[in-house]
């Protein structure tokens, strides 16, 4: 994929606030008085577990569902004066919805082609459409395939097609819904730094959802955390990772999860695997960090560590990293880490973060 | 809201056609069996039940009546038992001989059914027609089959079967696919016989299809033998072949007494809903258990 | 392992003997009248199933006295009419019925279902009288936009082959700016074709085969359709049944012939229309 060259009609992304949006269905609220606020330009991912409101959220975006209560404002204009396809956006979904009896040329027209039928006199002209075509096909690698259809392309051809129909139109909000759990493994690292040099290049707002917050973490310049239709933390992904605000937020981001202890006063404290740190022999654990010992379980091989399930005295199970070049730690060996206090988060019993 | 005053223009020509071709003309019939009219003169004015008292005075009504059920009954095991088996047994065996019969089989669906009529009626002639020289070399008696009132209805209920049989069979034919052939393959290694297939696996998933078809074809066995009556025995001899429909015809283009037509088919809506209704009702208690 | 060899090959043969009789019976009517056309009239009531000798005169005589030509076409213009009238309304409703306000989905689909239970018998008295009060009778336009009202069953059938349209590629059009219409021509339409071209063939077999109606609006012989025409040259043409079995054949032939090359076509499109009922 070659980089956008500057073309006279570039593209700015839109700032996006959403307050206290509410959508319900039937008796489920799907989204919960939700306030957020999508930087210009930025790549907001949205995660959440399955029902937590992201795809209902994305939908909202686009059009396809309206908020019962609650405004919805793009570059400072309200969003609900402008009906489904009348936003200046875009939308890959999560199969990709390529018409299957059209070509990839046709289907990466589309939208142009209907807006010139809309608007004879002031709309593209077909000249102009099959240069953008041709230059969608440049940006995205598929010469050769434009005749083809659909099926006869592989998923990551396909969703090539898919974002070369979304960007064709220059939007200032990209939407993708799970751009990635449709390919196969292999492709998803590849597919990644599509979307990132993407959206590099364009300068458009992006905004996407999805269930692996591996994927988020790593892709964002937005985290934005979703569970039971509301929103948990939104920040930077190193915000989120270092300080997350909730119980819930800890346990979900990071992988191998954050370790989760219940306290006597009803609250949760947890520190994250990498955070730990062995102690051989009788090494002592540093004044005021946090002592942890236990049993080793199980060990998983990782090829760069391996990962280790403990049990501490209580049968409370707890993770812990090793690297490569370490002595590797094995089932049965007794174990004692310490963390530093500053690694260490303390929730109270409702699930708020205390302390710094 | 948008949504639908947008789908109206979409909706609007089914909606008018059924209104102006199918329901319209329902209420209009009942209106017409209120009135005293023969086609010609303008209507004379409301007679009330006058039409419908009408009805019952002439005989032939009431034998078309009985008539109408007799068709069904007669016609039951034609679209039931006799294509069941026809589609069980191509079932049983699939492959290419079975695809060409069943080919064949569904020619009647096909076949003009005038054509058909007209054919069978050739057949039928009492004097020279092929049924009775076959008959008469077997050593049998010949038979005036279309023009003897003991024998004209049935055979009229014959002819009327090949297309019921061939549609049903096609009907059986696609719940007998739906039927997990492994599951047979399975019985057979334990040792079950065609029979014990036929009873524990075929039944069972044909149940229910055969009580629809059941229901239909004794609500609408007058209905498909109308075309044969009118091209063969119009009604007769001495209406042993009239059934309701057939009446209803008669009395409204023969005789242009639309009132009384009308007063007929009033009477076949209300057996329609009544039937309609015991169905639904069924289907709910059927449901519950 | 096979127990025993006989029983097996025993129920073979029965099985083919079973289902070629059948086949005879449901075919017989048909083909003798076949082989009838095809006699002099001293032959014609010979159990002999070969003509002899062989002879056309049949068809010529039908061919002259019949307006064949004239039948035919009207039939064929009647059928198409039918099944073209009823395809453009079944898909606009059955379109609007899913994507545009799917909430009046169960309403008109009970309306379709009761409408195709009414008997016809029972309604075709006013309907003739509207028909001939808007001066169709004997007309090509009476015999098309009556029968129009059939369309309910083609609804049911293409409801359900809207509705398996993904959803996500209506939303995608939608997304691109298409209307209502352009989403029902770029992305339902494509996919409907299959389903469209079996009612397509289911409607205009039966309205090839339909009676009643023509019956009662296009008596006249130059308007009439084949069903009516052969039905009047059997009342008329009384004791020649040469030429009354092959007037039939002619009848029963294009549609015969169609079904031939496509049977499996012909029969999958009213299994789905008697499934659907």
């Amino acid at each position: 994929m070659t980089a956008l060259a500057p073309s006279p009609r570039a593209t700015r992304g839109a700032a996006i606030s959403l307050q206290s949006v509410t959508r319900r269905f039937g008796t489920t609220v799907a989204l919960d008085g939700v306030d957020l606020r999508i930087p210009a330009g930025s790549l907001t991912a949205i995660v959440g577990p399955s029902g937590c409101g992201k795809s209902t959220l994305l939908r909202l975006l686009a059009g396809l569902e309206r908020a019962d209560e609650g405004r919805l404002i793009a570059d400072g204009s309200d969003l609900s004066t402008h009906p489904l396809g009348t936003r200046d956006l875009a939308m890959v979904f999560q199969d990709y919805a390529l018409f299957p009896r059209m070509s990839v040329e046709r289907n990466i027209s589309f939208g142009l082609r209907l807006a010139r039928r809309h608007d004879r006199r002031s709309g593209p002209d077909p000249r102009f459409i099959d240069a953008e075509v041709a230059r969608m096909a440049d940006l995205f690698g598929l010469q050769g395939l434009l005749r083809r259809r659909p099926d006869q392309l592989s998923g990551g051809q396909r969703q090539r097609v898919a974002l070369a129909r979304a960007v064709i139109r220059n939007p200032s909000l990209l939407l993708l819904d799970e751009p990635l759990s449709a390919l196969d493994v292999a492709l998803r690292a590849s597919a990644r730094a599509e979307i990132l040099r993407l959206h590099r290049d364009l300068g458009t707002t992006l905004v996407l959802v999805t269930h692996d917050q591996q994927e988020a973490l790593s892709m964002a310049t937005e985290l934005v955390v979703m569970n039971a239709g509301r929103i948990v933390q939104a920040g930077t992904p190193d915000q989120v990772y270092r300080r997350p605000a909730s119980r819930f937020v800890a346990g979900f981001v990071g992988a191998p999860a954050m370790n989760l202890f219940a306290t006597p006063d009803g609250g949760t404290r947890g520190w994250r695997p990498h955070d730990a740190r062995l102690l051989r022999g009788g090494a002592l654990a540093a004044p005021g960090s946090l002592e942890v010992a236990g049993v080793v379980d199980v060990c998983e091989y990782t090829g760069s560590g391996q990962e280790i399930i403990c049990r501490d005295a209580e049968g409370v199970p707890f993770t812990l990293v090793q690297h490569e070049g370490e002595e590797w730690l094995r089932a049965g060996d007794a174990v004692r880490v310490e963390v530093p206090a500053a690694a260490v988060h303390d929730f109270a019993p409702d699930g708020s973060r205390v302390g710094g | 809201m948008t949504a639908r005053l947008r789908a109206w223009p979409y909706l609007a020509p089914l909606l008018i056609l059924l209104g102006v071709w199918v329901y319209g003309p329902a209420v209009f019939t009942v209106v017409l069996s209120f009135l005293d009219w023969n086609l010609t003169t303008p209507p004379v004015g409301v007679v009330g039940l006058d039409n419908y008292a009408a009805l019952w005075r002439h005989p032939e009504f009431a034998q078309s009546l009985v008539q109408t059920v007799l068709y069904a009954l007669v016609l039951l095991p034609f679209s039931t038992v006799v294509p069941l088996a026809l589609a069980t047994l191509l079932w049983s065996r699939p492959g290419r001989a079975a695809e060409i019969y069943r080919a064949i089989l569904f020619l009647p669906v096909i076949l003009a059914p005038v054509a058909v009529a007209v054919a069978w009626r050739f057949l039928l002639n009492p004097l020279q027609g092929l049924v009775n020289e076959m008959l008469g070399a077997l050593g049998m008696p010949p038979g005036n089959w279309l023009g003897d009132p003991a024998t004209a209805l049935v055979v009229i209920v014959v002819i009327t079967a090949a297309k019921v049989v061939a549609f049903n069979m096609l009907l059986y034919g696609a719940t007998l696919a739906s039927i997990d052939r492994r599951v047979v393959e399975a019985a057979r290694v334990e040792g079950a016989t065609a029979l014990d297939v036929a009873r524990s696996i075929v039944l069972p998933h044909v149940a229910r299809p055969t009580v629809v078809l059941a229901l239909l074809s004794l609500v609408l066995a007058g209905q498909w033998t109308f075309t044969n009556i009118s091209v063969l025995t119009q009604g007769g001899p001495d209406g042993a072949t009239d059934n309701v429909f057939y009446r209803i015809y008669t009395l409204g283009f023969t005789f242009f007494e639309i009132g009384e037509a009308s007063a007929a088919a009033v009477v076949l809506l209300a057996g329609f809903i009544v039937v309609a209704l015991a169905w639904g009702l069924v289907r709910r208690v059927s449901r519950a258990t | 392992m096979r127990p025993d060899h006989r029983p097996a090959l025993f129920g073979r043969v029965a099985w083919h003997a079973v289902l070629v009789v059948c086949c005879l019976l449901t075919t017989f009517p048909v083909l003798w009248a076949l082989i009838t056309s095809f006699k002099g009239p001293a032959d014609v009531f010979s159990a002999n199933p070969i003509p002899s000798p062989v002879t056309l005169e049949n068809y010529a005589a039908v061919l002259s006295g019949w307006p064949v030509l004239p039948l035919i076409a009207n039939t064929f213009v009647m059928s198409a009419g039918v099944a073209l009238g009823q395809i453009v309304v079944a898909v606009l409703a059955a379109f609007a019925l899913v994507e545009l306000s799917p909430r009046l989905r169960p309403a008109i689909l009970v309306a379709a279902t009761v409408a195709l239970v009414i008997p016809p018998q029972a309604i075709v008295i006013p309907q003739f009288l509207l028909a001939t009060r808007l001066g169709w009778l004997n007309s090509p336009v009476g015999l098309i936009v009556p029968q129009l009202g059939a369309a309910a069953l083609a609804v049911l059938l293409l409801v359900q082959h809207v509705a398996e349209v993904p959803r996500s590629h209506v939303e995608a059009a939608r997304l691109e700016g298409a209307r209502s219409g352009e989403v029902l021509w770029h992305v339902v339409l494509p996919a409907l074709r299959p389903a469209i071209a079996a009612v397509g063939i289911l409607v205009f077999i039966t309205t090839w085969n339909e009676y009643l109606w023509p019956l009662l609006i296009a008596p006249r012989a130059e308007n009439a359709t084949v069903q009516i025409g052969l039905a009047q040259f059997q009342t008329e043409g009384g004791t020649d049944y040469g030429a009354l079995m092959a007037a039939a054949t002619l009848t029963s032939l294009p549609i015969v012939l169609v079904y031939l090359l496509a049977s499996r076509r012909v029969t999958d499109a009213f299994l789905q229309s008697g499934l659907r009922t």
